[in-house]
């Protein structure tokens, strides 16, 4: 596997064993079983909270978060790859927005405790909500670019057809999540932000397909 | 002239975790959990003792965890740069240097994912303190060893590697000074003479001369481009 493949991989399994253990320690320590995806029984935020549960989930989101970084700085350097004339500037902004989402995440994870009542909500839901709007933001974008590529015969790539539902998905489970928890349906909110954060790390891991003959190429990487 | 990417790397891995010690302290200081005093001479206090109580906490916490996944990502360079510089290949021992080292970057996640106060009162804790002291040690003596291992691989091949002068003589010095600091500690503990002073201040040399270690890579680094290397694995098919 070459390094953007690893890094295309890396994140998602960061992230997701982070969750998938976290939710399998729930489980042993509750009588009923809990799958987020089907009832919505616990929200992602609430998951990081008690011990020893928090333990795993920010040794899983924290790198995840910060290897996700990485992604972003990957995903510069192929936009540069496949489109050597872009302007500098375009790739530069979504390197620095990738590494502004990747932060958010980490602060957000980290104000993460168990003592509830002292937990510092606001600034959690305010850092999480950065991270998810930089990130769709940056998705959304990313698509765009590759639609263009697509349309000027410049490069088809197989990841399009899956990266364009998956941002359409975001786009409504991000409303229906904020409709849903002003509306006091915490269940169905939580669901929806536990289908968001797996159809955002689907799209993170969609670059697999189009990175398997990509070997790291930075404007700023050559030889001066 | 532009900063390449490894040289970022080197910026980043060596800088973040000292400037969070400094930060998690003073805001540990400020809220009285810790001692005013210099802890690399008083040795009044820890480095886990600053991430113990928020916010220092979430400081500790973000600052170190995000610096382990940077100090994989500086032990990954330093093997294409072995392998860039180097001909023939450095050979199976430092790669697997190289992995004993990543891996250790990975416990010191384990370790500080741990920390809070959820770790208070420590009588209560023990299960949680012996897992972050244990995991802590690992990283300490490991990366120590693994960095020490390596700066005497650069020296011996520092023609090849074009280590010389300054470049090889700051990583001899730091090197020189995280062994000493280990070996004094080994004797003392099997000798049952350590003392807390021992103990604290030796935490605190070793965790910041084991950052400082990974910038001197960076006059080493100024004319290595990661993706060159990439690009000659690529056309002989070695995939990295």
């Amino acid at each position: 596997m070459n390094l953007p493949r690893a890094l295309a991989v890396a994140p998602v399994v960061f992230v997701m064993l982070g969750l998938g253990v976290s939710l399998y320690l729930l489980g042993q320590s509750q009588e009923s079983s809990c799958n987020p995806w089907l009832t919505g029984c616990i929200g992602l935020s609430e998951l990081g909270v008690p011990d020893p549960l928090s333990f795993v989930y920010r040794a899983g989101l924290l790198p995840g978060a910060m290897l996700l970084a990485f992604w972003w700085y990957a995903m510069r350097s192929w936009i540069a790859d496949v489109e050597p004339g872009v302007a500098n500037d375009y790739s530069a902004w979504l390197t620095a927005l990738g590494f502004a989402a990747a932060a958010c995440l980490i602060i957000s994870v980290s104000l993460l405790r168990p003592e509830v009542d002292q937990l510092p909500w606001a600034a959690h839901y305010v850092f999480m909500a950065g991270f998810v709007v930089i990130q769709l933001y940056l998705q959304a974008r990313l698509v765009q670019r590759q639609w263009g590529w697509h349309q000027d015969g410049v490069l088809k790539t197989a990841s399009l057809w899956l990266r364009v539902p998956l941002v359409l998905l975001q786009l409504i489970l991000v409303p229906v999540m904020l409709i849903c928890w002003i509306a006091g349906k915490p269940e169905l909110a939580n669901m929806a932000s536990w289908w968001l954060a797996s159809v955002m790390m689907l799209f993170v891991l969609s670059s697999y397909l189009d990175w398997g003959a990509y070997h790291l190429l930075l404007d700023d990487e050559s030889d001066t | 002239m532009r900063i390449t990417v490894p040289q970022r790397v080197c910026l980043v891995a060596s800088l973040v975790p000292v400037l969070t010690f400094a930060v998690s302290y003073l805001l540990s200081a400020s809220g009285a959990h810790v001692d005013w005093c210099n802890p690399y001479l008083d040795g009044c206090t820890t480095i886990t003792a600053t991430g113990i109580y928020y916010p220092a906490a979430y400081v500790l916490r973000a600052g170190i965890v995000s610096s382990a996944v940077v100090f994989v990502l500086w032990w990954y360079c330093t093997h294409i740069w072995l392998k860039d510089v180097k001909d023939p290949d450095p050979g199976w021992g430092i790669k697997l240097l190289i992995w004993i080292a990543s891996l250790a970057s990975l416990t010191l996640v384990a370790s500080m994912v741990v920390l809070g106060e959820n770790m208070v009162p420590s009588s209560d804790h023990r299960g949680l303190w012996n897992f972050h002291s244990i995991t802590a040690v690992v990283f300490f003596v490991f990366t120590s060893f693994c960095q020490i291992i390596m700066t005497l691989y650069m020296w011996r091949h520092r023609d090849v590697l074009s280590t010389t002068g300054f470049r090889i003589s700051a990583k001899m010095l730091l090197a020189v000074i995280q062994a000493l600091i280990l070996l004094v500690l080994i004797v003392a503990v099997t000798l049952g003479k350590e003392t807390e002073w021992l103990i604290n201040t030796s935490e605190w040399w070793i965790a910041t001369l084991c950052s400082l270690f990974y910038l001197t890579s960076y006059s080493d680094w100024k004319t290595f481009r990661l993706t060159r290397t990439e690009q000659k694995l690529a056309k002989t098919g070695d995939a990295l």
